[in-house]
C-alpha cells in the first residue's frame, strides 16, 4: 500500500472515529469521546475494509493530551482540601483498587482475560488513563475500554438505588470539611 | 476599545495557559519515555503538567507582588486547560482501540461480561460500606458519601453529583485523589509486575 493510500485510510479512520464520538455525545453514551470513537472507527474499519497500522506517535500524542488534562485538574486548593479528607480518600482508594486488583487476578487466573487486560480493565482509575496505559503497553485497548464501559454503565444504573438506600442514614459527628461545602 | 480588548486578552491568556501546560506535559512525557519508564508518556505528562502549573503560579505570584494591596497580593490563578484538549486525546485513544477491535476481542468481552458485572456489583457493595463509614465516622452527608465512594468516572459522577446537590469539592477531591494514586502509584507497580512476568 502506498504512503498516500495509508494516509487516506488513517484520515478515514480518524474521521469516522470523530463522527462516532459526536454521535456518542448526542446519544449521551458514558465516556462518549472514547466509546463513540471506538465504535465509529471500528465501523469505518469494517465498512471501508481499511488495513492501516496506526503511527506510534499518535498513541504518544493522545496519552500526553489525557495525562496533561489529569495534571492540569490538580488546582491550587486541592492539597488543602485533601488534608481534611485524607482518611476518607485513602479508604475509598485502597478499597476500590484492592477490589479491582482481586477481581483482575481471579479473571486472569481462570483464563477469562489476559493479565494485562484484566488488570488495566478492572482497576478503577480513569477510563482514558487506563486505555492510554493499555495503548502504551500494546495490550488490547478495545477490550480494556469495553470492561471500563461495563463498570461505568452498571455504576450509573445502580447509583440511584444506592443513594435512595443511603438517604436513611443519619450523619455522625462531623470530622471532614464537608457539610456546608465551604 | 476596552470592551474588545478584554476578551482578546482572555483568549491570549487561555492559549498561553494551554501552551504552558502542554509544554510541561510533553516535556515530562519525553523524559520518562526516553528513560524507558513503562507508560512514561502518560505518567510523565501528568507530572510534567503539574510541575508546569506550579511553575506558572509561582511566576505569576512573583509578578503580582508589585501590586500588593492592604489585603495582600491577589492569589495567582492556576493555568487551566481547555476541555477539548482532553476530548481530542480521548477520541484518538478511542480510534486506536476501535482499529484493533475484532471478533476475538468481542468474544472475550462477551465471555467476561458476567465476571466483570459481578466484580462491579461487589465494588458497589463496598461503595455502600465505604459510604456508611463516611457518613457515620466522618460526618459526610449520605448523598456526598455515595457519590465520593462510587467507582465511576470523575466527569460522569461530577455531573450526577452536582445535579443531585452533593458537596462537590468533597466528591471531586476524593475522585481526583483516586485517579492520581492509580496513575502515579498503582499503574507503575502493576506495569513493573507485568514486565517481570
Amino acid at each position: 500500500m502506498t504512503d498516500a493510500a495509508t494516509t487516506v485510510d488513517l484520515l478515514v479512520l480518524l474521521a469516522t472515529g470523530a463522527l462516532g464520538a459526536a454521535l456518542g455525545g448526542l446519544a449521551r453514551l458514558p465516556m462518549w469521546p472514547i466509546t463513540g470513537a471506538l465504535v465509529g472507527s471500528a465501523v469505518g474499519n469494517v465498512l471501508l475494509g481499511t488495513s492501516v497500522t496506526m503511527p506510534g506517535g499518535l498513541s504518544f500524542f493522545a496519552q500526553v493530551l489525557v495525562g496533561t488534562a489529569v495534571g492540569a485538574s490538580v488546582l491550587p486548593g486541592f492539597l488543602g482540601q485533601l488534608r481534611t479528607l485524607i482518611l476518607p480518600a485513602v479508604a475509598v482508594t485502597l478499597t476500590l483498587v484492592a477490589a479491582g486488583l482481586s477481581a483482575a487476578a481471579l479473571m486472569s487466573a481462570f483464563g477469562l482475560v489476559g493479565p494485562r487486560e484484566s488488570l488495566l480493565g478492572m482497576i478503577p482509575g480513569g477510563v482514558g488513563e487506563m486505555v492510554a496505559a493499555s495503548a502504551a503497553l500494546g495490550a488490547d485497548s478495545a477490550l480494556v475500554a469495553g470492561m471500563h464501559v461495563i463498570r461505568l454503565l452498571v455504576t450509573l444504573w445502580t447509583l440511584p438505588l444506592l443513594v435512595r438506600w443511603a438517604m436513611g442514614w443519619r450523619p455522625g459527628p462531623r470530622k471532614a470539611d464537608s457539610a456546608d461545602g465551604s | 476599545m476596552r470592551r474588545r480588548a478584554k476578551p482578546a486578552r482572555d483568549g491570549r491568556s487561555a492559549v498561553a495557559d494551554a501552551l504552558v501546560l502542554l509544554s510541561g506535559g510533553f516535556a515530562g512525557a519525553a523524559v520518562l519515555s526516553l528513560l524507558h519508564v513503562p507508560a512514561g508518556a502518560l505518567i510523565g505528562s501528568v507530572l510534567g503538567s503539574m510541575g508546569a502549573s506550579k511553575a506558572a503560579q509561582a511566576f505569576r505570584r512573583r509578578r503580582r507582588t508589585g501590586r500588593r494591596t492592604a489585603a495582600g497580593p491577589p492569589a495567582p490563578a492556576a493555568p487551566t486547560l481547555p476541555g477539548p484538549v482532553r476530548v481530542v486525546g480521548q477520541v484518538i485513544l478511542g480510534v486506536l482501540a476501535g482499529e484493533r477491535l475484532n471478533t476475538e476481542t468481542l468474544t472475550t468481552l462477551l465471555h467476561s461480561l458476567v465476571p466483570v458485572v459481578l466484580s462491579v456489583v461487589l465494588m458497589l457493595l463496598l461503595t455502600l460500606a465505604l459510604a456508611r463509614y463516611l457518613v457515620a465516622r466522618r460526618g459526610i452527608d449520605p448523598l456526598t458519601a455515595v457519590m465520593s465512594a462510587a467507582p465511576g468516572g470523575i466527569s460522569v459522577l461530577a455531573i450526577t453529583a452536582q445535579r443531585q446537590g452533593a458537596v462537590m469539592h468533597v466528591v471531586l477531591a476524593i475522585h481526583l485523589f483516586r485517579v492520581l494514586v492509580v496513575v502515579l502509584v498503582v499503574l507503575p507497580l502493576v506495569l513493573h509486575w507485568l514486565r517481570a512476568q
